[in-house]
């Protein structure tokens, strides 16, 4: 854009950081720079992005040195402990009688870490302010949240803001507002200049809302025939969605606990939604729970879950998907490395089943192949809606076998992708996605019901591949090594 | 001591007038206003930035303009052109290879310099090339079945 000024903007290494002392000195030497110092907005302009890198990098700041706590080997801890606003979700029968009439117990506690939204084009604004109009150019999939935010941020009424999404480039739930768009427009409105702010990788997980850390605790019955007669699961953290167990169970209860409005998060940073809010976490433990059912049964994991459901939607999915995975499903721990995770997510009814590889002296796992089928009724778009789960699919086992965020109180260590594991071509498998026809029910949600099913399938898969079974996302080489090792 | 870069770009002969260290993404972003090749993460680790030097891909977040005194550079913007696209990619558009289209311009050059020096590339062959760049809405499947697809239509195959 003519007479355009690219902008870097100075922030904290860490969450709640404040800054302390400054100095642009140095900065101020490159040539036909502009430095902008107002409040807590410091920033460097120039017509050349490379000029603005360099001017930026001569810029020295001190800020306060917040807490180390907590971390990610003390986060499950605080975790556990905080949050004061329990609700239920669901509940039916009584709990004590559940367990009575149970003769089988199982128990287990699962846990997430967080996980960045990750999209390959980081946030990025183009602001050009006049004096009593604005448009500007956001990649973002929320225009209407931020634009009363930016008109308030230049004094302008709403309507004179005009925000234009460009094609985003990746956004999973975490491309909504920032300060850092604020940012940039008020850099334009200072310097009558349209301004464009790109967020480094680094500022990107900076900034992140993070999918939250969280763990699920799970306390199950079943009794001689293998018939679940006790659901009692505490989702600390992830958020509720999903929750609803999905089998025919006669005692059941579904707590969630987070911080209510208005209280303070135990979460050091900001979290939000990630492609399929809660789900990817809750799904995760009450699928591999099932398993674990299903394995103290002696009962193989399809069959079990067969004889625990008469919803029609599915038993189709789940059968459609064995049929074509065309597998005789064994009891846990068989050694295929074969495993199964069903949900419905919000009326969107997914099946997958997966086969895994694991290499024993390494930890590496190798995801060979996946069936997924999909019941979402009437389809408009069946090739948009492949591409959704494939798309699901491949991303989510990222947050299964690799991405982790690592940090230390409020500062986010992890800072580019050497030290976040996202999917890669090699650790892709062979995927079938399968559309099931249900044209009687409206259109339902397709681009994030599969990938909820990922952590699931997998730990299921590893579970039945090496006889042990890991209760922590991601499953990283090291845990299985250890996890092995035991 | 300002210098003149002399390159081609997009088999047009270019000059470029500055200290030489200038980060050649953002040169051919601003200065020659070709922002198909795209800032993914500025550290050479998702190869949303690449292009051909030479034929070959080189991640341009991670060179200078001085890098490219005297060489032939391709950005995506010089490869076929809206009635006669490359193979690549014809074959990217036939098979869904993409979702945000982000990662697209560095995929599709990282391929065609694979299908330069080896034509007929099994599918490990592929995967080994094609795995340091980086997909977040998962299209690796479909681009190595695209990639698989141009280097039969190239060599002669269907």
């Amino acid at each position: 854009m003519e007479n355009m000024l690219y902008a870097r903007v100075v922030r904290p290494p860490s969450h709640g950081a404040k800054l302390v002392s400054k100095n642009t000195e140095k900065a101020r030497s490159v040539a036909a720079v502009r430095i902008i110092e107002e409040q807590d907005l410091v920033a460097v302009l120039h017509e050349k992005p490379y000029m603005a890198d360099k001017a930026f990098a001569m810029i020295e700041t001190r800020f306060d040195k917040g807490s180390d706590q907590p971390d990610n080997d003390s986060i499950f801890d605080l975790l556990d402990k905080s949050g004061t606003h329990e609700r239920t979700i669901t509940e039916q029968g009584d709990l004590a009688r559940g367990k009575q009439i149970s003769q089988k117990i199982v128990e287990a506690t699962y846990y997430n870490h967080y996980v960045a939204h990750a999209p390959l084009e980081t946030h990025s604004i183009t602001a050009k302010v006049n004096p009593d109009s604005a448009t500007l150019w956001i990649s973002t999939q929320t225009p209407f949240r931020i634009q009363p935010a930016i008109a308030e941020a230049l004094k302008l009424p709403e309507d004179k803001v005009r925000i234009i999404t460009p094609f985003v480039g990746g956004g999973f739930g975490g491309k909504k507002g920032g300060e850092f768009f604020i940012q940039a427009a008020r850099l334009a409105q200072i310097t009558g200049r349209p301004v464009q702010l790109v967020l480094t990788r680094a500022d990107e997980f900076h900034y992140d809302h993070f999918r939250p850390a969280a763990l699920v605790k799970a306390r199950t019955g079943l009794d001689g025939q293998g018939k679940i007669m006790l659901w009692d699961f505490k989702h600390y953290f992830p958020g509720s969605r999903s929750s609803e167990p999905i089998y025919d169970i006669p005692h059941y209860r579904v707590l969630s606990k987070g911080t209510a409005r208005g209280q303070r998060s135990p979460h050091p940073f900001d979290t939000g939604a990630w492609r399929g809010p809660g789900s990817n976490t809750n799904v995760f433990a009450m699928e591999s729970q099932t398993d674990l059912m299903a394995q103290a049964a002696g009962i193989d994991p399809l069959t079990f879950r067969l004889n625990n459901l008469k919803d029609p939607r599915m038993r189709r999915v789940l059968q459609a998907a064995a049929e074509k995975f065309d597998h005789p499903f064994k009891p846990l721990p068989s050694g295929d490395g074969v495993g199964i995770a069903c949900t419905n997510y919000l009326n969107t009814y997914v099946a997958t089943i997966a086969k895994v590889l694991v290499d024993k002296q390494t930890g590496q796992i190798k995801v060979e192949r996946m069936v997924c089928v999909q019941d979402m009724g009437e389809i408009i778009n069946p090739q948009g809606a492949r591409l959704q789960i494939e798309g699901g699919l491949i991303m989510g086992l990222g947050y299964c076998l690799g991405e982790e965020i690592k940090f230390r109180g409020g500062t986010v260590l992890t800072q580019n992708f050497g030290d976040y594991d996202i999917t890669r071509f090699s650790w892709t498998p062979h995927i079938e996605a399968i559309l099931i026809e249900n044209p009687e029910l409206d259109p339902q949600g397709c681009g994030e019901p599969a990938i909820t099913t990922t952590g699931g399938v997998l730990a299921n898969a590893v579970a039945d591949a090496v006889g042990t079974r890991l209760y922590t996302l991601p499953m990283t080489p090291e845990r299985i090594r250890a996890a092995l090792s035991k | 001591m300002p210098k003149t870069i002399s390159f081609t770009l997009n088999n047009t002969h270019v000059e470029f007038t500055g200290q030489g260290e200038e980060n050649l993404l953002h040169v051919l972003r601003t200065d020659f206003n070709l922002t198909g090749t795209k800032f993914g993460c500025g550290e050479g680790y998702c190869g949303a930035c690449t292009i051909l030097v030479d034929n070959m891909a080189m991640r341009s977040c991670q060179m200078t303009i001085a890098d490219v005194q005297g060489k032939a550079v391709l950005t995506i913007e010089g490869l076929g052109d809206r009635d006669n696209l490359d193979p690549v990619q014809n074959a990217f558009i036939e098979h869904d290879a993409l979702q945000c289209g982000f990662c697209t311009p560095g995929m599709i050059l990282n391929a065609v310099s694979l299908l330069k020096e080896n034509p007929q590339p099994s599918q490990q062959e592929i995967i080994r090339a094609m795995d340091n760049n980086l997909c977040r809405c998962g299209a690796y499947g479909r681009i190595i079945e695209a990639i698989e697809s141009a280097s039969r239509k190239q060599t002669g195959g269907k």
